[in-house]
């Protein structure tokens, strides 16, 4: 079978596209994701990328994830968050010359920072281990990055961008939450808390993740924003969850989110300015 | 002869407009004529008087009330017995300038200071006209200001004449570096917003520990500057001097290994011209009015930077302005560079041509003019090595060392990132 832009499907993906382990509704959208979006196979040559993938209890999602890598990837790093399945063997079955860290705290935050820390190449690129997120969409991040942005990063609400994942409770609090952050940092996200993001490993000192949610991507947009870089956003197709059960809570986290908005919004809050100080303080504790 | 220098600040605020109008009052004085500095700010019981020149200050507030010039300032200007021959408004803010044209002084000079983008808005066109046209001179500090008042009124054009700012070539030469091991990157201007200090800080963290940024000036932004630093996790590598006298500043100019300007519009070209002239590499916005400035002679290379790009860029022009060597054994060639007194002796000519006195031909620059720095800079910047990345060749006020550094050069001509691996 033919992809869009003319390339043959693997093996693997023809099979997870007729009868693999998806079935019904994610099979649909698997196909969708796999024929709305034309894309290569291959990173642009002359430049290292390396993949971070934060798994935990992901055996049953890496395969797909792994069939989508794009080739020519300078490393892919996984880091494993005390999985008590097969996650790491899978892993190290799929692709052997996968480098996998075990994350020494907790949360997709930590487990972040960590793979972050461990890359050795010129580009990061941050992507989900439950099959949400497409790697294939690898070389639309890369390229925008080689064309003059710090930062990429991906977003389901851009033209051309979709997601079938995402609840109605989930994209109203990611939109409003996303304008208090335009609104506060002058930026343009259409999406605020998507994890699918791509940038220069120069980029790391703006960074300074040092969160263990799911607020990581909030701060890290946030972060970068602040600094100045320059942020581009490509369109995102995101699809449901293929196995297993989401550790995202909407209420919980969004509350996280929004703390960690308003904290960082205070941390640039002068000496001689007393209350945000106070409530920087406090939020921080 | 008496002349007013209506200013919009003055010091003790340090930036290119008070530099200028301090320059040409003391300047003024020594050479007779009866100079009045009125500039707003707090009201004063008593005015100053320094070195033979009379500051005067307004204040711009009465009770609740917030005017866009200073009432009493305008009334001095009307009122003032015997009045002033010449009055001479430096200022930022059209509004001022408008204030002081609709008092119909007898010979209003116009001199616009930065940002001149200001005058070009369509917004201000009808004002800046009206201002233009009550003037009998506009004087201005480079040829893209020229350009700019004549493209809004075109009839000025013989009325408007380029007088840049001076460089101190003397006390730059007087001046003694610091005795500082590591790297500095020197930022002097105001801080506020629009000057692009914040940029110069955003820059460091991609920066090696050995780059220290020394930043000269004080403004309404420096608490949050310094907050931002200390965000940024590189307090230890920033320093706020504050304002400092124009012997300190050239100090740091003299220690400087790099000196930054990136305003995102806007600008003087005046900082560009002392790094140069001090034999300093300068990164600056790639703006007409710091081109022109990088065309002026001086021994300092620039590097342009885009002027709203990204930290990392000017982090990499920062890199490579530190590693480009500075010539050496030639002295500094002030027959070209203009010295602040030949601009206070165009500036007394003109004044004497406006108010019917004879008028002198130019005079000659007096030998003692020449300094030469090159015995006086630091060694390790003679023995820097040549240049690892090439410039990018350009033409015109470009012409010699001056080079560009757009985002595409570090992502493609060098491995397309040309950075450094992380970490």
């Amino acid at each position: 079978m033919l992809q869009p832009d003319g390339q043959l499907m693997s093996a693997m993906e023809l099979e997870l596209l007729d009868d693999g382990p998806l079935e019904g509704s994610h099979t649909a959208a698997l196909r969708e994701a796999t024929l709305r979006q034309p894309l290569t196979r291959f990173v642009p040559l002359g430049v290292e990328v390396s993949v971070v993938i934060a798994a935990m209890n992901e055996e049953k999602n890496l395969p797909y994830v792994f069939s989508r890598l794009p080739e020519g990837l300078h490393e892919v790093i996984l880091v494993d968050g005390h999985s008590v399945d097969e996650t790491v063997a899978v892993a190290r079955r799929l692709r052997p010359d996968i480098r996998i860290l075990t994350q020494s705290g907790r949360g997709k935050g930590n487990a972040m920072a960590e793979g972050f820390a461990a890359c050795t190449g010129e580009i990061i690129v941050a992507l989900d281990a439950d099959g949400s997120t497409d790697p294939a969409e690898i070389p639309r991040f890369v390229s925008a990055l080689c064309n003059g942005a710090d930062f990429v990063k991906g977003s389901r609400f851009a033209q051309g961008g979709a997601s079938t994942d995402i609840t109605r409770a989930r994209s109203l609090g990611n939109r409003l939450l996303g304008a208090f952050v335009n609104t506060l940092y002058g930026t343009h996200y259409t999406d605020l808390c998507y994890g699918y993001n791509a940038f220069w490993a120069r980029c790391l000192p703006y960074l300074r993740v040092d969160c263990d949610g799911f607020e990581v991507e909030t701060l890290i947009n946030v972060r970068v924003a602040k600094a100045g870089l320059i942020v581009h956003e490509v369109p995102s197709f995101e699809q449901v969850r293929l196995n297993g059960e989401s550790n995202l809570h909407t209420v919980r986290d969004g509350t996280r989110v929004l703390r960690t908005i308003v904290r960082e919004r205070l941390s640039t809050a002068s000496e001689t300015a007393v209350l945000p100080r106070i409530a920087y303080r406090l939020l921080g504790s | 002869m008496r002349a007013a220098l209506v200013a919009s600040s003055y010091l003790p605020e340090r930036g290119r407009l008070e530099r200028r109008v301090d320059e040409l009052a003391r300047g003024l004085a020594k050479r007779g004529v009866e100079v009045e500095i009125l500039t707003q700010g707090p009201a004063q019981l008593v005015p100053e008087r320094r070195e033979g020149v009379i500051i005067r200050r307004f204040p711009t507030v009465a009770g609740p009330l917030r005017f866009p010039a200073a009432p009493r300032l305008l009334e001095r200007l009307r009122v003032a017995f015997p009045p002033f021959d010449v009055v001479d408004v430096h200022t930022r803010q059209l509004s001022l300038a408008s204030a002081v044209a609709s008092t119909r002084v007898r010979r209003l000079v116009f001199t616009p200071s930065v940002p001149v983008d200001a005058f070009a808005n369509w917004r201000h066109t009808g004002a800046t006209r009206a201002i233009v046209g009550a003037a009998v001179e506009i004087v201005c500090a480079s040829e893209f200001e020229r350009d700019v008042v004549c493209r809004i009124v075109p009839e000025a054009n013989r009325r408007t004449q380029v007088l840049p700012d001076g460089v101190d070539m003397a006390a730059l030469g007087a001046a003694t570096p610091f005795d500082i091991d590591d790297i500095v990157v020197l930022a002097a201007d105001r801080l506020n917003h629009a000057t692009g200090v914040g940029r110069a800080i955003a820059a460091m963290p991609s920066l090696d520990p050995e780059f220290r940024l020394v930043v000269v000036g004080d403004g309404p932004a420096r608490a949050r500057l310094s907050a931002f630093a200390a965000d940024l996790r590189i307090s230890s590598r920033v320093r706020f001097v504050g304002a400092v006298s124009d012997e300190v500043l050239f100090r740091w100019l003299r220690t400087a290994r790099v000196v930054v300007t990136l305003p995102g519009d806007g600008g003087s070209g005046s900082l560009v011209a002392e790094a140069r002239v001090a034999g300093v590499a300068v990164v600056a916005s790639d703006l007409p009015i710091h081109r022109q400035a990088a065309g002026r002679p001086g021994l300092g290379p620039v590097v342009f930077v885009a002027p709203r790009g990204s930290p990392l860029d000017v982090a990499d022009a920062i890199e490579e302005a530190a590693r480009l060597p500075i010539s050496s054994g030639a002295a500094l060639l002030p027959s070209s560079a203009t010295s602040w007194e030949s601009v206070i002796d165009s500036t007394w000519r003109l004044y004497r041509r406006l108010v019917g006195e004879p008028v002198d031909s130019e005079p000659e620059r007096t030998p003692s003019e020449v300094v030469d720095l090159t015995p006086q800079l630091p060694k390790r910047r003679q023995s820097g090595a040549e240049p690892v990345i090439s410039g990018v060749a350009q033409s015109g006020a470009e012409e010699g060392n001056a080079r560009v550094w757009w985002q595409s050069r570090r992502r493609f001509e060098n491995g397309m990132n040309g950075a450094r691996r992380w970490p």
